[in-house]
């Protein structure tokens, strides 16, 4: 059978859906290595002592506790 | 690991502010300390915390300061006794700032407390939301105990609510914070959690989309100002994005660790001695049902593993799974992200199993997108305005 034509099974479309997140993935990566290392690391506040903050419960405001 | 414990001494607060998401503020109810021994005996025994040198409590309600002083030099005596020998413990409190006195600054020093206040901006901000029980502003009183804190030598960092009052306040609330000596501050978005229904960032007209548009301008601008000035505000937004961003750069297989989204990472235990796990504000419950996501009574146990092994904590953490699988295929900005906050999820959409919800599409898509709009690039950071730029469409449904 044509491969073009053969009916597509449950590996094809989880192969797709593999790529589809790759190329997602690659893109917001690839904008990422846009950003200048500088500006980031000011940003991450690693040229001053600053405290460094804890997402894992927002409803705190300081994480050194 | 056991990252956080949150313990909710009592759930009585003396203000009332509009988009509080804790129940029963006027119940004073106080937590035993005999319940807080046996919390910390069922953890010391835990099979998850064996590998553990460390622990940080979070002592959060309510107003945790309205358990009043006598219960926290006993609560902090009883867990040197229990946990000393083995464990270094970091205390922290989230308080409203306005029950502060020189005597609670000598406890907090005296046990290196680390101390956050809610603090929303200027009083013209502050005031409209964070209200005493008459209905009066709260503003003098939180800048008081401020300064009492400061007369101490205590570090304060600020926990900013972002409503559609404030919004569009950035330079307003830069300003203030600067002027007043502040160099942390986290901005916490108003969000739809246990009995706050509604979020005022989304009552207004254009719904999300116009919610994304004020929070970007608000973070952009907040960056602007931030960059012009030599970054004399450590903001906890992009001090933590930009980390897991720079974590992704240096490895494009990383994928952040969430703790909200993982069973006994994160406890949470009640005045009554019900225990919760995954995201805090869960132990909120539901209006009508407020034992929605309790894993037991810390009584019934002799460790907390026992809490973590019942068919309830498999069942969430099970729906929880799968929703972050959801993000993983849908969502672009899994990769800085990680799966997002399951009790965002919850009281947004009704289920753990689901995607996007207020906080992904400002916290995580919207600010990704000031950050790349204003640091990517040669001309990175040094354009005349970072706030001119567009809001992301939603790309996850």
């Amino acid at each position: 059978m044509d491969s073009d034509k053969r009916p597509r099974r449950r590996t094809d479309m989880a192969n797709d859906q593999i790529t589809l997140e790759t190329a997602r993935r690659d893109s917001l990566d690839t904008r990422l290595q846009a950003l200048g290392d500088a500006d980031l690391a000011m940003i991450r506040g690693r040229d001053k002592p600053v405290a460094t903050f804890d997402n894992s419960f927002d409803n705190v405001s300081d994480n050194t506790l | 690991v056991l990252e956080l414990l949150v313990i909710q001494p009592t759930a009585l607060c003396n203000l009332d502010c509009t988009y509080c998401y804790v129940p029963d503020r006027l119940d004073s109810r106080r937590l035993p300390i005999s319940l807080l021994e046996t919390l910390l005996r069922a953890v010391r025994c835990s099979r998850i915390t064996e590998e553990q040198k460390e622990l940080r409590i979070l002592w959060h309600a309510g107003e945790p300061l309205a358990a009043g002083i006598d219960f926290y030099w006993q609560a902090l005596e009883v867990t040197k006794r229990i946990m000393g020998d083995r464990w270094r413990v970091r205390h922290s409190i989230q308080t409203n700032g306005t029950l502060i006195t020189h005597e609670w600054c000598e406890l907090f020093r005296a046990n290196g407390v680390s101390v956050g206040v809610s603090l929303d901006g200027p009083a013209r901000i502050h005031d409209t939301s964070r209200k005493t029980r008459d209905r009066r502003g709260s503003f003098v009183r939180v800048m008081r105990g401020i300064e009492l804190l400061r007369s101490h030598d205590i570090g304060i960092s600020v926990l900013c609510v972002l409503t559609s009052h404030s919004i569009d306040c950035p330079d307003e609330i830069f300003h203030f914070l600067v002027d007043n000596g502040f160099c942390q501050v986290a901005f916490n978005v108003e969000e739809i959690e246990g009995p706050n229904l509604e979020s005022s960032l989304l009552k207004v007209q254009g719904g999300l989309i116009a919610a994304r548009s004020h929070y970007r301008g608000f973070m952009a601008r907040m960056a602007e100002l931030n960059r012009d000035r030599g970054w004399p505000l450590a903001i906890r937004e992009f001090v933590s994005l930009a980390q897991l961003i720079q974590d992704r750069r240096e490895n494009s297989m990383h994928v952040p660790i969430v703790a909200e989204q993982k069973a006994g990472a994160i406890l949470t235990m009640s005045r009554d001695g019900i225990v919760y796990s995954w995201s805090p504000e869960l132990a909120s419950g539901v209006p009508g049902v407020p034992d929605r996501f309790a894993l037991g009574d810390i009584r019934d146990v002799k460790s907390i593993d026992d809490l973590l092994a019942t068919q309830r904590a498999t069942t969430i953490q099970r729906e929880i799974d799968r929703g972050v699988e959801m993000c993983r295929r849908e969502c672009d900005y899994f990769g800085v992200c990680g799966g997002g906050s399951p009790g965002n999820k919850f009281y947004e959409r009704g289920t753990f199993a689901a995607t996007e919800t207020l906080k992904c599409a400002l916290q995580t898509q919207e600010l990704t997108e000031v950050i790349l709009t204003a640091f990517a690039g040669p001309q990175a950071g040094r354009g005349p305005s970072l706030s001119d730029s567009r809001t992301v469409q939603p790309t996850v449904r």
